[in-house]
């Protein structure tokens, strides 16, 4: 057991955990942040996906020593129903989850495209999303999203 | 009790649900092979659909075999002191947009606006009792009843108005919550003031008298969902998400293969870790659970188990030749259903055409693993899970117990994606039976591997076509010879309806003289239902061959199709609706468009669809570029909902016809991971776009599954035209298609 105090959302936070503990069950399980979601744990599917300083990460795969002082952000630093982020409203006008597990993860790899990229095409949007699954299917209405979120109405 | 001692119970609460609802008048065809045999060519009967409902751990609550649905509207509708209305159902929500759909369609009939709709889903110590959300049912099934009980509602409203005020009951109409007077006297009584707190105390009438579609105003909108708004914040509540206080996580000693028994396990190592609270031993079945997580996976890594490993030496390759050699000859159940059943119509036929179809055993793969919290205390059984089936739950936690039904309470979260694998109760009675051993809630997360590994599949399914066309250009007759293992388990009277018989019989859409027959065949992995099970394999293989037969009549696939639907008019208008919105050229043989058309009939559903693909010849890539579909569900309760499903079964069928397959050897899955799966990902998925084809006045189809079915067929059929090969394997992959470019 380590203690370390990890950014969180522009919060820091002290925990005492195994400091080999995936970042992702450290957010889920000491600070109670269950909207990072665990899919496989081998950075197959972008369900965990989360921030480092702006950087999307798989946090399922980072052991929690090598957060540092990086600015951690979840969906829920992202925005939240008094303050959402254009993404999230751009999720809700596209109607874009089904049974919504993989959108937290979905949401945040495109938080970190429109960082880099604030008006990518289509194909550049399809590049940086293709990493991340959904089984129900809704990648057509996640691109629409992204693409009314940067803006783009066509 | 025996699982054998359930499945026979379960036969019984199966025959005793269909007169069930028989008696109440519901015009609903579960597939025994009775209502299979009334079943007349090409008519819109709603037939086929064994809904995926009454397995054996779906209903095995005694109570549910005397009274499988409530038939109180208070079951159903209950008004609140604050004027909303609290509509109650066993349904759950996962995404497909019923809690929104279900408060449309109670709304509806009450004359609320849709927000006035409180909605309680699969709560089992609440929510009427339900066989589970699947099978396309939720809407088809259960909407009726939900409008039914709202227009008991309403009638049992003007009632209580009357009684209030001295006029007649047909002196009222409802407006926005309030009963009001017709003869303009400013006579208008609030829902609450009338019935809140109060007993409606009647039953639903199938026959009473619902809105008219011309008075809609909420049903047949699009609705957003209000579940949306959580699940792009985080805030929604999944499986995986529950905690309760004192929870300690929990791991299972997995078996290597199917079938191992369990002959030795050391926990020695492992009770000495830091963190495990205890470890669990009663058969095969044996886990153990810690404090954390981490420190329950270190535990379970460190469990010495010796397995006793049955030999088994079919694989993913070898199945099909299983299913031939264990075709029960004695049980053929897909029978005859056509005037020429005293002949081998693949006899009759001359210069027959046959083709063999295979498909292999393929994973639901939910983004979210099986995940379950269960706490058992001495009176009380609490579990909460993201299961599709509650009421399953409770009875099957119950039964691992040994406890009353009653004292489990199932509490259902969001499923992350389910497509059939969540409606066992398994995460669920593990971390019972470790809760009742440890005196703690136990939460388990299963991984990956063990998703993969340790679930249930959609069986492998081989399929044979002998037909032919004659010298009109028509059909000359049709065999169809279906090997696939029952979705149920052997030895139930639930063998009989196969689920992979789904879509099987060709005269559900096509009038021709046709013989159909299903051999059930052993299966070395466990079978189960997977979105719309074997419909996509045999709309599969029956749309190919009506393709390869069109061309062989030297007729267009358009019109070749039209000339054999009868009076099939449903699924004439949509499959023209699909046509003209993709712009189809018509054209013999492969015309190099990359087009292909497929129909499909499931759940009450009418389906066409055009699939439109490109082809990387040198890496042997297939590129699905768009669907158009056009589809006839009946009465659309929320078109943007219904859109979304179609849009999702299209990429979710593209993706099994191009990727998926699950590989095994020795019992074992080989490729447990999604990188090895590879389900696509948004480079792969086609745009969809969907046309409802609707008359407001036919009922209610179902709308989560029937898209899935074309979708394989469609793509073959564009393959075909694009580049003249078939594929008769699935997944369509690189190097089979590379195989057939070489040797064409």
């Amino acid at each position: 057991m380590a203690s370390l105090t990890l950014n969180v959302n522009g919060t820091e936070h002290t925990v005492d955990v195994d400091e080999n503990t995936p970042l992702l069950w450290v957010l889920r399980n000491e600070l109670g942040l269950t909207g990072t979601k665990f899919g496989c744990g081998m950075s197959q599917c972008g369900a965990c996906t989360v921030h480092l300083d702006g950087v999307a990460v798989r946090s399922c795969v980072l052991p929690v020593k090598e957060v540092g002082d990086q600015a951690v952000t979840t969906i829920e630093g992202l925005g939240n129903e008094d303050a959402r982020h254009p993404l999230q409203e751009a999720w809700i006008e596209a109607q874009a989850p089904q049974c919504g597990y993989c959108q937290s993860g979905q949401i945040m790899t495109a938080a970190a495209l429109l960082e880099a990229n604030p008006n990518p095409t289509d194909d550049e949007i399809t590049e940086a999303m293709s990493g991340n699954l959904c089984r129900c299917g809704t990648y057509n209405r996640i691109r629409q999203a992204v693409k009314l979120a940067a803006g783009n109405r066509d | 009790m025996a699982i054998q001692d359930r499945n026979a119970n379960t036969a019984i609460s199966r025959r005793r649900f269909v007169q069930s609802a028989g008696a109440a008048g519901l015009t609903i065809f579960w597939s025994s092979r009775a209502a299979a045999q009334e079943a007349t060519p090409g008519n819109a009967t709603p037939i086929g659909s064994p809904e995926a409902g009454a397995t054996p751990e779906a209903t095995p609550a005694p109570q549910a075999q005397q009274s499988p649905f409530p038939m109180e509207v208070d079951a159903y509708l209950r008004v609140n002191e604050d004027g909303t209305v609290t509509l109650l159902t066993g349904k759950v929500e996962f995404g497909q947009g019923i809690r929104t759909g279900f408060a449309q369609l109670a709304a509806e009939e009450l004359s609320l606006p849709f927000e006035a709709i409180q909605v309680v889903m699969g709560q089992t110590d609440e929510a009427p009792f339900d066989l589970g959300t699947f099978g396309s049912l939720s809407t088809r099934l259960t909407g009726p009843r939900i409008r039914q009980a709202g227009a008991a509602m309403r009638e049992w409203l003007f009632e209580l108005a009357a009684e209030q005020t001295g006029r007649d009951a047909s002196g009222f109409v409802l407006e926005n919550g309030k009963v009001v007077a017709t003869d303009h006297s400013g006579i208008e009584i609030p829902y609450a003031e009338l019935a809140a707190g109060k007993s409606a105390a009647r039953e639903l009438d199938p026959e009473v008298e619902l809105k008219s579609p011309d008075r809609f105003t909420v049903l047949g909108q699009s609705i957003p969902r209000p579940d949306v708004e959580t699940k792009v914040d985080g805030s929604a509540a999944f499986g995986i998400d529950a905690v309760a206080d004192g929870m300690v996580w929990g791991k299972i000693v997995r078996p290597p293969a199917f079938g191992a028994t369990l002959v030795d396990v050391d926990f020695s190592e492992a009770e000495a870790m830091e963190g495990v609270v205890g470890t669990f031993r009663d058969g095969d079945f044996a886990g153990l659970a810690a404090e954390t997580l981490q420190q329950a996976e270190a535990a379970i890594a460190a469990v010495e188990a010796t397995w006793e490993e049955p030999a088994t030496a079919t694989t993913h390759e070898t199945i099909f030749d299983l299913l031939l050699e264990t075709a029960r000859e004695g049980e053929k159940l897909g029978d005859t259903t056509s005037p020429a059943d005293s002949v081998d119509i693949a006899e009759a036929i001359s210069d027959p055409l046959e083709v063999t179809f295979r498909a292999p055993y393929v994973n639901h793969a939910p983004i979210e693993p099986r995940s379950a919290l269960v706490s058992v205390t001495d009176d009380r059984v609490d579990v909460w899970s993201s299961t599709q089936d509650p009421f399953g739950v409770r009875a099957g936690v119950a039964e691992v117990l040994g406890r009353d039904v009653e004292s489990v309470v199932v509490t259902p979260q969001y499923p992350g994606g389910a497509f059939g694998s969540k409606v066992l109760p398994m995460a669920e009675t593990e971390a019972a039976r470790l809760s009742q051993a440890f005196g703690r809630p136990v939460k388990l997360v299963w991984t990956r591997h063990e998703e993969f590994s340790h679930g249930q599949y959609r069986p492998a399914m081989l399929v044979n076509i002998v037909s032919g066309v004659d010298g009109d250009g028509n059909i000359s007759g049709w065999r169809y010879d279906l090997y696939s293992a029952s979705y149920f388990p052997e030895g139930s009277d639930n063998a009989n309806p196969a689920a992979a018989d789904w879509s099987a019989d060709i005269l559900e859409i096509y009038s021709v003289t046709a013989r159909t027959v299903w051999h059930q065949s052993d299966s070395p992995l466990p079978p189960y239902f997977w979105r719309v099970n074997g419909a996509t394999t045999n709309t599969w293989a029956r749309e190919v061959t009506m393709d390869m037969l069109a061309e062989r009549a030297g007729l267009d696939p358009v019109t070749f199709r039209l000339n054999h639907l009868g009076d099939n008019s449903r699924m004439a208008a949509v499959l023209e609706a699909a046509v003209e919105k993709a712009g189809w050229t018509p054209g013999v043989g492969p015309t190099g468009q990359g087009i292909g058309v497929a129909l499909g009939f499931d759940a009450n559903t009418y389906v066409a669809e055009v699939a439109r693909v490109e082809l990387d010849e040198g890496t042997g890539e297939i590129r699905v570029r768009h669907v158009d579909v056009a589809i006839d569900c009946g009465l659309v309760v929320n078109p943007e909902a219904a859109t979304h499903q179609v849009e999702g079964s299209v990429v979710l069928g593209t993706s099994a016809t191009l990727r998926e397959i699950i590989t095994f050897e020795n019992g074992r899955v080989t490729n447990p991971t999604f990188a090895d799966y590879a389900p696509i990902t948004m480079r792969e998925a086609p745009s969809v776009d969907v046309v409802f084809v609707e008359d407001k006045t036919d009922p209610m189809g179902g709308i989560g599954e029937p898209a899935v079915a074309p979708s394989t067929a469609a793509i073959a059929n564009a393959l075909y035209d694009l580049a003249g090969i078939r594929l008769f394997d699935i997944p369509f992959t690189p190097d089979r298609v590379l195989a057939e470019l070489n040797k064409a």
